[in-house]
């Protein structure tokens, strides 16, 4: 063992961990297994969330909505149509990814504050807009389902197998997801999160990639609604109150922040020409005749 | 003349970068002293240090009174008043509340309106423009509200971070005659720092010369302007 | 025609209550350059102290009084104790501590109150003025509200303390550097603002009734009305707070049954934010490289 890199010990260390993701369903309770389902779940729709906010620096109070949308695309094929289950999850994500990209673009137009504002009202409209369209939705009642029984092949329970394909989900997305993160695109992204105006300059074209991380985004926490559909066998408008939304920005944030030794002074130098609220600057900034600001400023 | 200001083993620093390594200097009571040197020696730290806005170690004593863990605004208290760089007016004020705010300390009520008249006496160019918005004023009238503001605290210290800066020479030029005239008659002194070294080494009578970080020359005004060093390097003759 | 009119009066007294939320919001803004998310959270706490008072007797002007200064010095402390610490972090961690505030303040409500929704008394009583243009409940909370305002750009415009509080919100670099204490100067915003989400609480709560999610649909709407006015204009704030609530209740009575109507009206305002993002009355914030 003393000749391992540290490359080396990381990748021991998730293999390690899948071995243990593996092995888990077998020394826990059915009950217990259907929580590290939904823990999986919900990782799989912070992760969505985090490569738009934390990676793309677009705020987002509204991923309940994508959650939501998952969540009854599948709930609605297999009640309606009879869709078997594994085929509702493309149709789930490529749904949220369309719509995120169609609010990714006024979004454009929009950020801080103003995002913020439209993506909290997307998770209050959620709920409402789910009880309206109560002939689709199944209105305050909600949907009810049945739970997928594991394939022929494979000798396990119900629960294990809701986990298994949740683990073989969030393992896919997080491998994709980093890889993603770490090509030319991932770098494009964090370089329009942390200054705009200097990645447009170099030739970045930003309203693709962030109208792209916005449908990408949804598309990941729709997949997790989804998922999370076929495992709770039930969705219902008040399964996705703004409370959610809340949950997943909280659960981003506390969980994924990515690094980024230039963040805060990128953060406030980017939203506002104000450069920082109270402490003086790192470093003397660029001076102007006036004041550190335009008479037009705040 | 007693020190009014004595800094020794001044440190400071931007987050993990120390930029000042021990300075020493002092400032008599009633003299103006300036701080020179080239973009980036230090000289601006050294007011935010003095003033308390940037994070600091060693010893500052303002007569005789220690200062350096002290707040900005108990230190302004104590009657130091800091015209910064950028000029740092209220541009949303009009000029009028800008030296208002100025005297936003002091007890005394009625001596603020008198005080803001003898502003107006030094600076005519204000006067005129009392109730206009303080954002809409050229560079130079901004720079002289900056020091009207300033000396409507009644300091006993007046500092200046790069006042002629962005300026125009003519304009620049008044300025600094008018700062003469205030050092008179406000009995103030003044710590100067300046890229414009002849400038400066015109109106101070004494100079401490910075480079990165560090104290390299001290002495009076006129041993600046005849060193051949400086003379090469810093005022171009 | 008539029913017209009413409605817009109507209208002006729920836009009253979110004029008076959306101005506490410009008001940490301008201070914080953050909207706090749980100012509706706090407003909401504050009508419930109200409401022990008037459960425990008190006459019903003394209590507002007393919770409007108890929300003052709440205000005040939650600055100092919470927010000072994430002053200069990214607006993210601030948004982050907002958005715990709010929950930690529902939750809480939710825990010692329960979530049974109350009746809260109106002083105003019930009666239709002026041949049933409006009631004089409408009146009284247009009044109250009005009253209040006016305190406030008094007290901004001619005082001291106000000047110094202006000063610090616009230039806080430059507040410190003639002497003013501008840590206390935030503080005292958000005592302010948390005193103003007191009463747009207490006149909200005889028709919304009270439970710990009251405020939820009354914040949203006053962060819609401070970005319509612009985020960085407080008359503009009241102006976006009026024109939101005529509009919800226009909105409300001829297009759109009432489900959808919070959602209907905040897409009105945000096609507006999309057309024209500094709101009504904000400036362009010009952004320099």
């Amino acid at each position: 063992m003393v000749g391992l890199s540290s490359d080396g010990w990381r990748r021991l260390g998730v293999l390690a961990a899948i071995a243990a993701a593996l092995a888990l369903p077998w020394l826990v309770s059915n009950y217990h297994v259907f929580q590290f389902t939904l823990a999986m779940i919900y990782a799989i729709a912070l992760l969505g969330l985090n490569l738009l906010t934390g990676y793309n620096g677009q705020i987002s109070l509204g991923h309940g909505a994508f959650f939501a949308i998952g969540g009854y695309t599948a709930a609605i094929l297999i009640h309606r149509w009879g869709v078997p289950y594994y085929l509702t999850i493309p149709p789930a994500g490529l749904l949220s990814f369309v719509i995120g990209v169609l609010f990714g673009l006024p979004a454009l137009r929009l950020e801080g504050l103003y995002l913020a504002l439209v993506t909290l009202s997307m998770a209050v409209a959620t709920p409402q807009f789910l009880k309206y369209f109560d002939s689709w939705s199944g209105g305050s009642q909600g949907i009810l389902l049945t739970k997928p029984a594991a394939p022929g092949w494979l000798p396990v329970g119900t629960d294990r197998w809701l986990y298994y394909l949740s683990l073989a989900v969030l393992i896919l997305v997080f491998w994709a997801g980093r890889n993603l993160l770490r090509s030319r695109t991932g770098r494009a992204l964090v370089a329009i999160r942390d200054h705009p105006i200097s990645a447009t300059a170099m030739g970045v074209n930003t309203s693709l990639y962030k109208t792209t991380a916005f449908g990408v985004s949804a598309l990941l926490t729709g997949v997790a609604g989804a998922l999370a559909a076929l495992a709770t066998a039930f969705v219902a408008p008040d399964s996705f109150s703004p409370f959610l939304s809340i949950s997943f920005i909280v659960g981003s944030v506390v969980a994924a922040s990515p690094p980024s030794r230039v963040r805060s002074s990128a953060a406030s130098s980017s939203s506002s020409c104000r450069t920082s609220p109270t402490k003086f600057p790192t470093r003397p900034r660029g001076r102007s005749t006036g004041s550190s600001c335009p008479a037009s400023c705040t | 003349m007693a020190a009014l200001l004595e800094v020794s083993g001044l440190k400071a620093a931007y987050g993990p970068t120390e930029v000042l390594h021990g300075i020493d200097f002092k400032l008599d009571e009633g003299g103006i002293t300036a701080l020179l040197g080239a973009n980036g020696a230090g000289k601006t730290t050294t007011l935010r240090a003095v003033c308390g806005t940037v994070a600091r170690s060693g010893e500052i004593r303002l007569m005789g009174e220690r200062i350096d863990h002290k707040a900005t605004e108990d230190i302004v208290r104590l009657g130091v008043a800091q015209v910064p760089e950028g000029r740092g007016t209220f541009v949303n004020l009009s000029v009028e509340e800008n030296l208002k705010i100025g005297a936003y300390i002091r007890r005394a009520r009625d001596g603020v309106a008198r005080d803001i008249e003898r502003m107006y006496q030094y600076f005519p160019l204000l006067a005129e423009r009392r109730r206009q918005q303080a954002g809409t004023l050229s560079g130079g009238e901004q720079q002289m509200l900056a020091i009207a503001r300033a000396l409507m605290l009644r300091p006993r210290l007046l500092v200046l971070d790069e006042p002629s800066f962005g300026l125009a020479p003519l304009v620049v030029a008044s300025i600094f005659r008018i700062m003469e005239t205030v050092r008179r008659e406000e009995r103030v002194s003044i710590l100067l720092v300046e890229q414009n070294a002849a400038l400066a080494l015109e109106l101070a009578d004494h100079a401490y010369l910075l480079e990165t970080g560090r104290v390299v020359m001290a002495g009076t005004a006129q041993e600046f302007q005849r060193n051949e060093q400086v003379r090469r390097s810093y005022l171009g003759i | 025609m008539e029913q017209l009119l009413q409605q817009v009066l109507s209208g002006l007294a729920t836009g009253a209550v979110y004029a008076s939320l959306a101005l506490a919001l410009v008001m940490i803004h301008q201070a914080t350059e953050s909207v706090n998310f749980a100012q509706g959270e706090m407003a909401m706490f504050s009508t419930y102290i109200a409401w022990m008072f008037v459960q425990a007797g008190v006459p019903f002007w003394i209590a507002f009084v007393l919770t409007v200064a108890i929300s003052f010095l709440g205000g005040v402390l939650i600055e100092r104790v919470l927010i000072r610490p994430v002053e200069s972090a990214p607006v993210l961690s601030q948004v982050i501590v907002f958005i715990g505030l709010l929950v930690i303040f529902n939750s809480t409500a939710g825990w010692i109150f329960t979530y049974t929704v109350q009746e809260f008394p109106s002083p105003f009583g019930d009666t239709p003025l002026f041949g049933d243009m409006i009631t004089s409940s409408e009146l009284g909370v247009i009044g109250v509200t009005l009253v209040v305002l006016a305190l406030l750009y008094l007290f901004f415009r001619f005082t001291p303390l106000g000047f110094a509080m202006r000063a610090a919100a616009q230039n806080p670099e430059s507040a410190r550097l003639v002497g003013i204490r501008v840590g206390w100067m935030l503080a005292i915003g958000w005592g302010l603002a948390a005193a103003v989400g007191a009463v747009a609480g207490i006149m909200v709560a005889p028709v919304l009734f009270l439970d710990p999610n009251m405020m939820s649909g009354v914040l949203l709407y006053a962060f819609a009305a401070a970005l319509l006015g612009g985020i960085s204009s407080p008359g503009g704030a009241v102006v976006g707070g009026l024109v939101v609530g005529v509009l919800e209740n226009l909105v409300g009575t001829y297009l759109i049954p009432t489900e959808l109507k919070l959602t209907v009206a905040l897409a009105v305002i945000i096609i507006i934010l999309v057309v024209k993002p500094s709101g009504l009355f904000g400036t362009v914030m010009v952004k320099r490289v």
